[in-house]
């Protein structure tokens, strides 16, 4: 079993990004340095293909920004995964000239609420406009496009109003994905990571707003603890789905920011197969347990929480 | 009890889906409906509104003689008013329409 449906890779390649925003669990920021060289990435990915991983998915930093991003695309091209981009959409005139370069399979822009919310998270005053405007410029031009909307313990009264905005603006998908105490997510003031209730809140909403825009696929990263009680667990040996790519070099399992003891190691060396380890499978199978009893949950963050709480036990 | 004669599906979708993004369903409400839409054995398909308020549809994939109506009433919050069964027929016999009547509070 994978904890996805497809192999995914999920690929930092670099933590520079062009807004410094409060929640930000990979703390991106302008200070950050270039990132990794496209064709170090390419070569871990190249391996993983013949594994059986066929889709890559690009966040960050800004994606956008990187400087061997058209390398990395094309590379992974070539390596037939399809290719999906997550972007601020800060530079809405750069996000669609690189959409028309290189025809990712799936865009989508991120957003945190209408636009006070999203521009005080992003600490940058009309970011949430020029995000608005990358968004419809994507879907004029025909690429498929969606919104990934954070979710913390406030604002989600902003949610039904951003999804109609969004729907309207051309958006095949809304992806409700809960923050992460994580990075900068740990010591923020403004953003907190959701309460159970409010995960809650937040699946049932997504079906009904699901309902509501017919047009566009609304979905909430999050589970009910019955649910994830009836999925299969990940079984030592299997292929791990997501493997995640720091833009450190390190290859994880399933989450970012798990402790360094998981890590498969760094791909400009030697990297292990990526399939669960006994400890890994282990891991999963404590946080699992314990998600299970709770009313709903993120899973991801749980992870990595017992993770590092694991290391320093 | 809400009065929703004047409301379409839109409006009554709007009206639900603004009132659970703003915190005004209790806690005990929210647990019901999200007992009911997350299940396996029915998937909520369908939403709309009737004369005794609303109405939900399930989907049940197996033969009309396997289907669990009392299982079903378990997840239905609220007061239940009617049900209606529909079979999807020669396209697929096996798939039921449960359409489950509500009375909206």
């Amino acid at each position: 079993m994978a904890l996805m449906a497809r192999r995914v890779v999920h690929i930092h390649p670099t933590l520079l990004c062009n807004l410094t925003c409060a929640h930000c669990y990979s703390t991106s920021s302008p200070k950050m340095p270039r990132g990794l060289e496209p064709e170090d990435i390419l070569r871990a990915t190249a391996k993983m293909a013949k594994d059986g991983y066929d889709s890559a998915s690009l966040s960050g930093g800004e994606p956008t920004i990187y400087f061997g991003l058209d390398r990395l695309c094309a590379g992974l091209r070539d390596q037939g995964y399809a290719v999906s981009v997550i972007t601020n959409g800060l530079q809405p005139d750069r996000i669609v000239n690189f959409a028309e370069r290189h025809q990712p399979d799936l865009i989508s822009v991120s957003f945190d609420g209408l636009a006070p919310r999203h521009d005080l998270i992003r600490r940058k005053k009309g970011s949430f406009d020029r995000a608005m405007t990358t968004l419809k410029a994507l879907s004029d031009k025909g690429h498929r496009c969606g919104a990934v909307v954070s979710l913390g313990e406030d604002g989600m009264e902003d949610i039904p109003a951003l999804v109609a905005q969004v729907a309207a603006a051309g958006a095949g998908h809304v992806q409700l994905h809960p923050v992460s105490e994580l990075g900068r997510g740990l010591t923020s003031a403004i953003v907190k990571e959701p309460r159970d209730e409010t995960l809650l809140r937040a699946m049932v909403l997504s079906q009904l707003l699901d309902v509501m825009h017919p047009e566009c696929r609304i979905i909430c990263d999050a589970l009910t603890g019955e649910l994830l009680q009836a999925k299969p667990r990940p079984k030592v040996g299997e292929l791990v789905s997501p493997v995640v790519i720091g833009a450190d070099g390190q290859v994880f399992p399933v989450a970012y920011g798990l402790a360094d003891q998981f890590s498969f190691g760094d791909l400009r060396g030697a990297l292990a197969e990526t399939v669960y380890s006994p400890d890994m499978v282990d891991l999963i199978d404590r946080c699992w347990d314990a998600a299970a009893k709770r009313e709903a949950t993120a899973f991801y963050p749980d992870l990595t929480r017992l993770s590092q709480t694991m290391v320093s036990a | 009890m809400l009065n929703v004669e004047k409301l379409n599906t839109e409006q009554a979708l709007e009206l639900m889906a603004n009132r659970v993004a703003s915190n005004k369903i209790s806690r005990d409400s929210l647990g019901a409906i999200s007992k009911a839409i997350f299940n396996d054995e029915f998937p909520v398909i369908g939403f709309d509104v009737c004369k005794y308020g609303t109405c939900w549809d399930f989907e049940f994939k197996g033969p009309l003689v396997k289907f669990d109506l009392q299982r079903l009433m378990e997840l239905v919050p609220g007061r239940v008013r009617n049900v209606d069964i529909m079979i999807d027929g020669i396209t697929d016999p096996e798939r039921l329409r449960v359409r489950v009547g509500q009375e909206l509070g």
